[in-house]
Parts: structure tokens; sequence; C-alpha cells
């Protein structure tokens, strides 16, 4: 029974096989949902990068950025690869990613000043994106939305899942850090 | 009494109690807290569902259910979005006005009783 649930469903670990695979619909719009706090979060507090400097950040909080955040890269990497074996998948990596943006953010790194405008809109939109242009890719090749080939699922899965991974880490920036960061929106007369 | 029951009951109780929290408790965070109080019951009892030992053959080399398991990973994704999205709305509130708590438990009227009161008289004063 398991391995014909891990034949049809393309990966070994059975949770992201339905993650991805045959619930891929609810994951698309748990996607659009993060995607949706995010413009939440950025309606009601706006995020000005540049205009966040406000203390110097503790030199030892500094260091630490510089030494984990390449790590947590890492670990977000593996997580996103290891998800189709054991548990991990998109979400975790992405989760992963967020907390090295916030860190980065917190200890004030020039490189969290370069993320802002239209490069982050991009990087929050990505994953929803992709997942949308595969979705309905596979309409225009004649199967139904979000149905991957038999024999490549788990290539269309990582793909999908790569993107995500950068898009969730990205929104995670936004929803945890953007009120630390901004400043609150104007108020309509 | 298995071992799906026990998680079942625990994700009851702690349903209980966040609920219990969030309609009692006054501080805006406390209350946004216990709404995920709420929500760890919720996706216990999910986890509980799909136990194997809810079906009763063979019990050891079964696998749980994973179906229920993808659902409470999306549910804990949501839950982080919706809890992040009301403490920047509580940032918000406490920017514009300074509070942490509704009208409501602080004594005076809401923001609905405030519109509904009737208009004071002002023949009487011309």
């Amino acid at each position: 029974m398991r391995e014909e649930f891990v034949a049809a469903g393309g990966v070994e670990n059975p949770v992201t096989g339905v993650l991805l695979n045959f619930r891929a619909y609810d994951t698309f719009l748990e996607v659009a949902v993060l995607v949706l706090a995010a413009m939440g979060v950025q309606a009601v507090w706006r995020q000005d990068w540049f205009a966040a400097a406000p203390l110097a950040p503790p030199p030892l909080l500094v260091a630490l950025a510089a030494a984990v955040v390449p790590v947590v890269v890492l670990v977000a990497g593996y997580l996103l690869w290891i998800g189709a074996d054991r548990p991990g998948g998109a979400f975790q990596a992405g989760a992963a990613l967020g907390g090295g943006g916030v860190l980065l953010l917190l200890a004030g790194m020039p490189v969290a000043r370069w993320f802002h405008g239209l490069k982050l809109h991009f990087a929050l939109i990505l994953g929803l994106a992709t997942f949308a242009i595969v979705g309905v890719g596979m309409i225009v090749a004649g199967r139904r939305f979000l149905e991957y080939p038999a024999g490549s699922a788990k290539a269309w899965i990582l793909g999908i899942e790569a993107a995500a991974m950068l898009s969730v880490g990205a929104i995670f920036v936004v929803l945890l850090a953007g009120v630390l960061s901004g400043r609150p929106g104007r108020d309509r007369q | 009494m298995n071992t799906a029951m026990i998680y079942s009951l625990v994700a009851v109780a702690l349903f209980g109690i966040g609920l219990f929290g969030a309609l009692v408790l006054a501080h805006l965070v406390r209350k946004v807290l216990a709404l995920n109080v709420m929500g760890t019951g919720v996706f216990m009892l999910l986890v509980a569902m799909a136990h194997p030992s809810r079906t009763q053959s063979a019990p050891e080399e079964t696998l749980p259910d994973p179906v229920p398991h993808a659902l409470v990973l999306t549910g804990i994704v949501v839950a982080v979005s919706a809890t992040a999205l009301a403490l920047a709305l509580i940032c918000r509130l406490h920017a514009a006005t300074g509070r942490t708590t509704f009208p409501e438990d602080r004594g005076e009227p809401s923001a609905g009783e405030e519109c509904s009161r009737p208009e004071p008289d002002r023949e009487r004063s011309g």
C-alpha cells in the first residue's frame, strides 16, 4: 500500500506527495494566503528598510549574524532537498530562510537594505506565480490543473518547492520584521 | 483508551483552554496567543485522527495517514501568517491610539455603541 502511494506520488515522503502532488491545489492556496498576509502587513505597516537604522546594533549580534546566516542558507537548501524523502520541504526551508533574513535585518546588515521595492515584490510573488504558471501550463498541455506528468513528478515538485522556498522566506521576513523596521502607514483623512 | 483517544482528549482540552483565554483575557497579544493555543488543539486533533491506532487492524506496522498531516502542515503555516498579521494590526492600533485592549475590556462603550447612540436633544437649548 505504501509502495503504490509512493509510486503514484513520485516522492518517497508520503506527506510531501500529498502536499505537492495529490493536494497541490491546497498548497497553492496556502501560498496565496501567505502572500495575502504579507500584503496585509505591508498595507498596515509600511516597510522602509532605508529608514530603519535607529540604533547601532550590538556588535555581538552583528558577529552572530555574520556567522549564522550562511549556515541558515545551507540548512534551508538541505531542508528543501530532503523534503522528498524525510520531513522537510518548501515551507520548512522558507521558514529557515525567513529566520536568517530577520537576523540580517536585526543586525543592520547592508544587504538587508538592498532587498526592497521591486526586488522584494518579485520575491514575494515568485512562489505563487510559479505555482500558477505550472498549473495553467498543465491545463495547456492537456492535463488537469497541477497534474504533473507521471514520470517527472519529482522534478516538477522540486522546481515548485524551490520557488516557493524563496517566496516563503521573503514573506516571513516581511511578516516578522516588517513591523520592526517600518513606520505606520498614513491614515486616510 | 488507546493513544489516539488520549491525543484527542488533550486536543479538546487545549481548544477549551484557548477559547477561554481568547474570551477572557484583555490584552490583545494574549488574545492572539490564546487563539494560537486553540489552533494547536485543532492540529493535535487532526494528528490524532491520523494515528494508526484508530484502525483496529495490524496496529504495529500501519503507518499514519498522511493526508491529515499535510492538512496540519498547511494549517500551521496559515496560523503563523494570520498571527503575524494580527500582531501587525495590534502594533498599528498601539501606534494610533496608545492602547492594547478593546474598549469593551476597559469598560468604555464600544465603537458600535458610540455610533448607534441617539443624538443629544438640540431643540432644548435653541
